[in-house]
């Protein structure tokens, strides 16, 4: 639990550094969070109880879905994992590459899949991202599974995503949209 | 012998650059020929933090002129992610309850993502871009849009600004978000320098220094404790940014100091921010 654990807290580390930038503001409030996720450790309850380091988001061809990303081998708190329990979490958001339309109507969408060895990968969730010109606007995130995505008594899931943004009649053949954000998966 | 076989290698390393030159300028000449749509840009530094924007994408029309309006937009950035007068994030929506669960962190504060400005952003992108955009009724229609936060004259300003802006070249660094922040760890604080680009040229770059107490060197500037190296420092920094974007060049002299921190810190940020 507590190399799980520690992942977490590491995470939260690499926020303060580097992601969160040197906003006072955001680094005493990530202080503040790894400091009552440490006590919450320490008392057995956990919130991510898992979750990966942060991955660089793809450079994509507009129109086409990536192959795999880096797959994470995340283990929930629980007795078995649920699709309830995955948690994707985007940060570093910026805008597209410069050379590509700028479009109200261009979408991303974030597929979380969780590795399945004998049958089909599940779909878990999507998250789909709208854009205002060129930047990020929102996400939904809707959620393909309930319950179980293990067999009874697995609590590991082997989860990666795979990404697609959508191309804009204007859009250079060849250009891709550059790598626009950083991911990290994680289970509860 | 030895003579010539020197002139020989000479001319091989020539003709070996000239190929390099040529590559390189085939691949910026493919993606200014291929695109297919000019933006054209007004820009305004609203205050000390903030560059507000306002661009018009045009597409090509049947004559292959620029000439067919396929979109406004209308946002601003903090560069340096100073103003913390606001929260700054992207909302996410559970679809299934369309409630609000979460924020996602942003690489640069911007008006759609602050929590104050994103409403009243969105109600302008929104407007310009529906049917209902004449204008001819653009103050009154501003007006009814009841901004809270961001005040209508200044869009009616950009707007007004951005329709007599030429027509520009597309820029080397398209290949790049049209607006980001980096910042970079060094011995005594923290290096961090932002940008905005217009049309694929760089149009504003913002350079600064973070102590470790967290306090910026542009504000230090501002009080009466600044020392003389820390002056020498600004002063140099608005020369270099200046620089930057005239030049269009991102290479900085070896010459070229900081008393408050290692150049080498600033050569690294900008190759990691921006590519050429």
């Amino acid at each position: 639990m507590f190399s799980n654990y520690g992942r977490f807290v590491k995470y939260i580390c690499y926020k303060l550094t580097k992601e969160g930038g040197f906003d006072m503001k955001k680094k005493i409030l990530y202080s503040v969070i790894a400091l009552c996720m440490m006590c919450i450790g320490l008392s057995g309850a956990n919130a991510w109880y898992t979750i990966t380091s942060s991955i660089a988001g793809p450079d994509m061809t507009p129109g086409t879905t990536t192959s795999k990303g880096k797959t994470g081998s995340l283990d929930s708190a629980y007795t078995t994992a649920t699709a309830e329990n995955t948690v994707v979490l985007f940060s570093n958001l910026k805008s597209i590459n410069s050379s590509l339309v700028s479009s109200n109507s261009r979408r991303m969408y974030g597929y979380l899949y969780e590795y399945d060895v004998a049958n089909s990968d599940d779909h878990v969730k999507t998250y789909t991202w709208t854009f205002k010109g060129r930047a990020l606007d929102s996400v939904t995130i809707t959620t393909h599974l309930t319950g179980n995505i293990e067999s009874s008594g697995d609590n590991t899931a082997e989860l990666y995503m795979k990404f697609l943004t959508t191309k804009i009649s204007g859009d250079p053949s060849g250009t891709k949209t550059g790598s626009y954000f950083t991911y990290a998966m994680g289970m509860n | 012998m030895k003579k010539k076989a020197a002139i020989l290698v000479v001319i091989i390393i020539i003709f070996i650059f000239a190929i390099f030159i040529c590559l390189k300028n085939q691949k910026n000449n493919k993606v200014k020929e291929d695109l297919n749509f000019l933006d054209k840009c007004a820009y305004e530094q609203v205050s000390e933090n903030w560059i507000y924007y306002f661009c018009i994408s045009y597409l090509k029309d049947e004559n292959k002129e620029f000439k067919v309006i396929n979109e406004y937009d209308f946002g601003g950035y903090d560069l340096l992610n100073k103003d913390l007068s606001d929260e700054y994030g992207i909302p996410v929506k559970d679809k299934k309850t369309g409630e609000i669960i979460d924020y996602m962190d942003v690489n640069t504060h911007g008006l759609l993502y602050g929590k104050k400005t994103r409403e009243d952003t969105i109600k302008i992108i929104d407007y310009f871009n529906s049917p209902n955009f004449k204008q001819e009724n653009l103050e009154e229609d501003l007006k009814e849009l009841n901004l809270s936060n961001i005040n209508e004259n200044i869009v009616i300003k950009l707007y007004n600004k951005c329709l007599k802006e030429s027509d520009i070249t597309f820029g080397k660094y398209g290949e790049n978000p049209f607006v980001a922040t980096l910042t970079h760890e060094a011995l005594n604080g923290t290096v961090e320098v932002g940008y905005i680009l217009y049309y694929g040229n760089i149009k504003f770059l913002k350079i600064d220094f973070i102590y470790k107490d967290g306090n910026h060197l542009s504000d230090i500037i501002k009080g009466n404790d600044a020392t003389d190296k820390q002056i020498e420092d600004y002063n140099k920094i608005l020369s270099l940014e200046e620089k930057i974007v005239f030049t269009q060049k991102l290479d900085l002299d070896d010459d070229f100091e900081f008393n408050e921190f290692d150049i080498a810190y600033l050569k690294k940020l900008l190759s990691e921010l921006i590519e050429e």
